[in-house]
């Protein structure tokens, strides 16, 4: 009886687990479904769930000048891309020295990156793209940079001030951002510098600091101080031993903070939206897709979502346990 | 300590001053190669300092590959040139017939996308070129004007040639650049005639041209031939022939026969504003004072109450303009005011169910005898004053946009400027268009307070259907709304 | 630690924060006692609260406050109450595990006006909700004004909930198993194990999500900024009427916008003030 009892709530778990998951992931399928039919199958009230043309055309019109732009080419083009980075993936597992196929993963995607445009006729949502790319990337290093410096030094430091430092963060980090927005425009607007990746990153930086420091702090406190205390007895200073002990041992909390950052510089679309002019990042130019004329660009825009959200699942997968990690750390000591 | 690790951490500094570093030059340019890779590193560890090192080589490498990429993406857009170069004209190509500029220049264009719009930014960007680089930039309707707006108001634009409509202009006449000089100039070499007067006219403050007409669009009469023909309907011609097809629709099973947009506030107010003037009345007064708490006032609201009962449900009323062109595309929506420019989408075999099915009328009167309801929209180009662009320049790349080629390919969404623009695949509306305009009740006023009106009015007019207010009470806390607003914007002496 | 090395590794985070903080607030506050306009900025003058008797005077921004405040707290205790439910059940399944906390990330991840729009196609005619909806109640769905605070709100909890799903079953696997077994023996029943073992151990966690969820709603833009381009204002939250009121139309606010963003300050840090009194008082007990 036991076991029978057992079995059934074992299944009404999964049961209900299962209908979690559908219930997350149905606007995602239903965007991917529309995204490749004509118009003509999303405009009656009743949708249509089968039977209709499928199409490459709303990934074709968003992404590419040419209209005639044969979709094989692209998927093939895909296809070399990720068989050459899991290969070297492979290989770099074998070996001992890993840096030089880091390397080559790396060369291999800004590579991709650069010549794809050179072989296929883009839409400037490619340059939209890239700008995205570049805004997450360098608010990541610079953020993190800064942040892990402050996190040791709070995490370390037993006096008021980093008391004080760590509530005052708490609380900018309450602050809604129309607070910042303007004086941003106006100040980017004197510095010659608005419409620029530059100012983008820089707020996303300002705005992120709290979070990061936060985060990075709790991680720190998980490492005992006795392990740089060690070193400094045998004669390094506490920067060498914050380098060269305590870094390596971090690693996994500097991922989880950096998937944190990214997620946050990635998807930021008011700043943007103010503060870029003409180089908007992705989530701006969807917009563009859904006033206006959206009846005719429905496919479009959901052409559009799934190609934003791609680079994200595909990251967030690689590092879920991170995030997780991460998630639980910053928020025990917090 | 081993140098292998102190290296690491000089290096790691030196990373970081040269992302700032990088971050400052990528803002110049919007070459598609500038970018680093965008995989986060290894989760190994023992490989910072040695990692350090490759990104910031990694980083080098690309900042050249950058500068290289851009001359080669430059180069490729030449092709055109070339072989004018030979016939020793200036020209840039013969898509674009403007002289080539003497120094690099850049020209951003802010505009709010629909098929017109999205054409003839295509006709812009033909004139990228060796000297010459166009970006065209559109969102949608309120994202675009918010930038326009926020552009204008700093004084100094980054914008070099902006969407606007005709009460944009007016609203921001003092920061536009005039244009008269240029159009007497180049009148006779761009056919700048071939363009009615009025239309010129609709973008005129003081005397000044402010903008350069690229299309103009109204709203008419929309209604499915099958739907209609079954039911034995006769084409209407005033709101009272509307109203009774909606009876007869109703019985015949359909929920909304008819459909006019009152979803949302700039929308009412759209429809009450077209209804007012074809009664005579007017939103705003020449001297700033409210004009729609008056018995024609009134009596507009209350006829689009009244035709809101008897031909829609709640679903339509809270149909937007894509909405009710969907559903008129779907075949569920016997009739609809909308847009002149939506009807090019109705005969695309890719979009629409109802393919040759839908026919058009001029824009419905709101009674026997008035004006049609039929708005003269124009929507021009105009250029910002105080930017870094020589405006002629910039009029001259304006005229590229809107040479007849252009305005011919253009003429296959909309009723462009030209009078001689032809195309065989404009839509069948031509007519219908036309006639809304010339009976219609004319183009917006182009008094800087409108918009603090529209706003006041468009909240107020959406609780009449959206949560039941009373118009008469809508129409008088609108205008006491306004009056505060407007006083406190300084349109209204205190 | 001493000072000064202290000072060496905070200062550039300190720094950047007080630029980039400190200043733009200052600024904001400052202007917010003035009236200025967008098209016309060199243009101020001092008018004391006179922008802040015409915010708490207006009646958008008491609709606003009003829907900000019910978004809040809805959206707080439903998904805190989902996030651990689906945590715990998470944390029983052993197999599986993987795939279902990748799915359950996926709301969290998307951009959120991406998100919003995939949920509002869902509601929107020709959407799959909106023709469920038909299908059972004979009666299409429509977003109106009057309903759209329910589809922000279902957004919402659909958005947020995995924060604390994964918060939670991260904390879940820091509870020894011997509690719990030692719980059982001693004949506590499911509830009373929750309530005496579980909950005291999430205690801390419990705060943290609270705390980070809360500011975060009181805040939300996306998603009431995509709904209020085709509703317009009755999807508008406090963020959103802000936005609206200091930077569109032709007659941008910037007075007026700046005293709704103080007025939204000192309301969040009303709930605040009590954390972050708590959080110190912590920090100073650890030193």
């Amino acid at each position: 009886m036991k076991q029978f009892r057992l079995a059934a709530s074992r299944f009404g778990i999964h049961a209900t687990l299962f209908v979690t998951i559908v219930l997350t992931s149905v606007p995602f399928y239903w965007a991917a479904q529309n995204s490749i039919k004509f118009t003509r199958d999303t405009i009656k009230s009743t949708p249509t769930f089968w039977g209709f043309s499928v199409t490459a055309d709303p990934y074709r019109k968003f992404w590419f000048d040419n209209q005639e732009q044969n979709m094989w080419q692209v998927g093939l083009f895909f296809v070399v891309l990720i068989a050459s980075v899991a290969t070297l993936a492979l290989v770099r597992k074998r070996f001992i020295t890993t840096w030089p196929f880091t390397l080559a993963i790396v060369a291999a995607f800004w590579i991709a990156l650069t010549v794809f445009p050179k072989i296929f006729d883009m839409n400037r949502e490619f340059d939209f793209f890239v700008n995205s790319i570049f805004v997450t990337v360098f608010t990541v290093i610079i953020s993190i940079s800064i942040g892990l410096l402050a996190g040791y030094g709070l995490a370390r430091y037993s006096g008021l001030s980093g008391a004080v430092i760590l509530i005052v963060a708490l609380g900018f980090r309450a602050l809604p951002r129309t607070a910042f927005v303007l004086p941003y425009f106006f100040v980017a607007k004197e510095l010659g510098i608005l419409d620029s990746r530059l100012v983008i990153v820089l707020a996303l930086v300002a705005i992120n600091q709290p979070f990061t420091i936060w985060m990075l702090r709790s991680f720190f406190m998980e490492i005992p101080r006795e392990i740089e205390e060690a070193a400094m007895m045998d004669g390094a200073t506490r920067l060498q031993a914050f380098r060269m002990v305590i870094i390596p041992i971090m690693w996994p909390g500097i991922i989880a903070t950096s998937l944190f950052t990214m997620l946050l510089a990635y998807n930021e679309f008011l700043f943007v939206r103010v503060l870029a002019v003409t180089e908007w990042t992705l989530p701006v130019a969807i917009s563009a897709l859904t006033g206006g004329d959206s009846a005719g660009t429905v496919t479009e825009a959901a052409a559009a979502s799934v190609s934003i959200t791609l680079p994200i699942i595909i990251v967030i997968l690689i590092f879920q346990k991170h995030l997780v990690k991460g998630l639980g750390a910053g928020a025990v000591k917090g | 300590m081993s140098t292998a690790r102190h290296k690491g951490l000089r290096l790691f500094a030196i990373l970081f001053a040269f992302a700032l570093i990088a971050t400052a030059c990528g803002s110049d340019g919007d070459s598609a190669t500038g970018a680093v890779a965008a995989d986060e590193p290894a989760d190994t560890a023992n490989e910072s300092a040695d990692e350090a090192m490759d990104d910031e080589e990694a980083m080098e490498e690309e900042a050249m590959d950058d500068e290289e990429a851009m001359e080669e993406e430059d180069h490729s857009d030449d092709d055109d040139a070339m072989d004018d170069q030979e016939a020793m004209a200036d020209i840039i190509s013969d898509e674009c017939p403007i002289p080539v500029p003497s120094e690099s220049t850049t020209i951003d264009l802010m505009g709010w996308e629909f098929p017109v719009t999205a054409q003839i930014g295509e006709e812009l960007e033909e004139c990228n070129s060796d000297n010459l680089s166009v970006n065209v930039q559109l969102l949608d309707n309120t994202s675009a004007q918010d930038q326009i707006n926020l552009d204008l108001a700093t004084g100094s634009p980054e914008f070099e040639i902006i969407h606007a409509t005709d009460s944009l202009v007016g609203t921001w006449a003092d920061d536009l650049v005039d244009l008269t000089p240029f159009i007497d100039k180049y009148r006779d070499e761009f056919e700048l005639d071939d363009i009615a007067q009025a239309m010129w006219d609709g973008a005129t403050v003081d005397g000044k041209v402010l903008g350069v007409p690229l299309f103009s669009n109204t709203m008419h009469f929309f209604y499915n031939t099958e739907i209609f023909d079954a039911n034995g309907i006769a084409p209407p011609d005033n709101y009272d022939d509307v109203i009774a097809a909606c009876a007869t629709l109703k019985d015949a099973g359909f929920d909304d026969p008819f459909n006019i947009n009152v979803s949302a506030n700039w929308a009412w107010e759209i429809e009450f504003s077209n209804m007012l003037k074809s009664v005579g009345g007017n939103v705003v007064n020449d001297d700033n004072t409210p004009g729609w708490n008056t018995d024609e006032g009134l009596a507009a609201a209350n006829r689009i109450v009244e035709i809101s009962d008897a031909c829609m449900s709640d679903a339509g009323r809270s149909f937007g303009i894509d909405d009710s062109e969907a559903a008129l595309r779907s075949g569920e929506l016997p009739m609809a005011t909308i847009w002149a420019s939506r009807a090019a989408q109705m005969d695309d075999p890719e979009n629409s169910l109802v393919v040759d099915l839908i026919d058009f009328l001029p824009a419905i009167r709101t009674t026997g005898d008035s004006l049609r309801n039929g708005p003269a929209f124009v929507d021009y180009y105009a250029i910002p004053a105080g930017g870094s662009v020589d405006p002629e320049q910039v009029f001259l790349v304006i005229m590229a946009a809107i040479d007849a080629e252009s305005q011919d390919a253009a003429a296959a969404h909309a009723a462009v400027a030209r009078l001689s623009a032809t195309n065989a695949d404009a839509p069948r509306n031509g007519r219908a268009s036309a006639i809304s305009v010339a009976e219609g009740v004319g183009a917006r006023i182009k008094n800087p307070a409108l918009p603090v009106a529209q706003g006041v009015l468009g909240d107020a007019l959406l609780s009449i259907t959206a949560t039941g207010a009373d118009p008469a009470t809508a129409l008088a806390e609108a205008e006491a709304a306004y009056i505060e607003e407007a006083t406190a914007a300084g349109f209204l002496s205190e | 630690m001493n000072r000064r090395t202290f000072a060496g590794f905070t200062w550039p985070s300190v720094f950047v924060m007080s630029a980039l903080m400190v200043f733009p607030l200052v600024t904001t506050i400052y202007l917010s006692f003035h009236r200025i306009f967008l098209r016309d900025l060199g243009e101020r003058e001092w008018i004391g609260l006179g922008n802040y008797t015409d915010v708490l005077s207006d009646p958008a921004f008491w609709d606003a406050f009003r829907l900000t405040i019910l978004y809040v707290v809805i959206v707080v205790p439903v998904h805190m109450v989902l996030g651990l439910g689906l945590a715990t059940l998470l944390d029983r399944v052993k197999r599986g595990r993987g795939i279902y906390l990748a799915a359950m990330l996926l709301p969290f991840v998307v951009t959120p006006v991406v998100g919003t729009l995939l949920v509002r196609d869902l509601f929107d005619r020709g959407g799959l909700i909106s023709w469920l909806w038909d299908v059972v109640t004979d009666d299409p769905f429509v977003i109106t004004s009057g309903n759209v605070k329910w589809v922000i709100i279902v957004h919402g909890i659909w958005a947020i909930t995995p924060f604390a799903v994964i918060t939670f079953f991260a904390g879940l696997q820091t509870l020894p198993e011997e509690r719990v077994e030692a719980a059982s023996i001693d004949g506590a029943g499911f509830w009373a194990t929750q309530r005496f073992v579980v909950l005291p151990h999430l205690r801390s966690l419990t705060i943290f999500v609270l705390l980070i969820t809360i500011m975060d709603a009181y805040r939300v833009f996306d998603s009431s900024f995509v709904f209020g381009q085709s509703v317009g204002q009755a999807a508008h939250t406090l963020q959103v009427y802000n936005f609206e009121v200091a930077l569109t139309g032709q007659i941008g606010r910037v007075g007026k916008g700046n005293a709704i963003a103080v007025i939204t300050i000192i309301g969040i840090f009303v709930v605040l003030i009590p954390f972050l009194r708590k959080s110190y008082k912590e920090q100073i007990e650890e030193r």
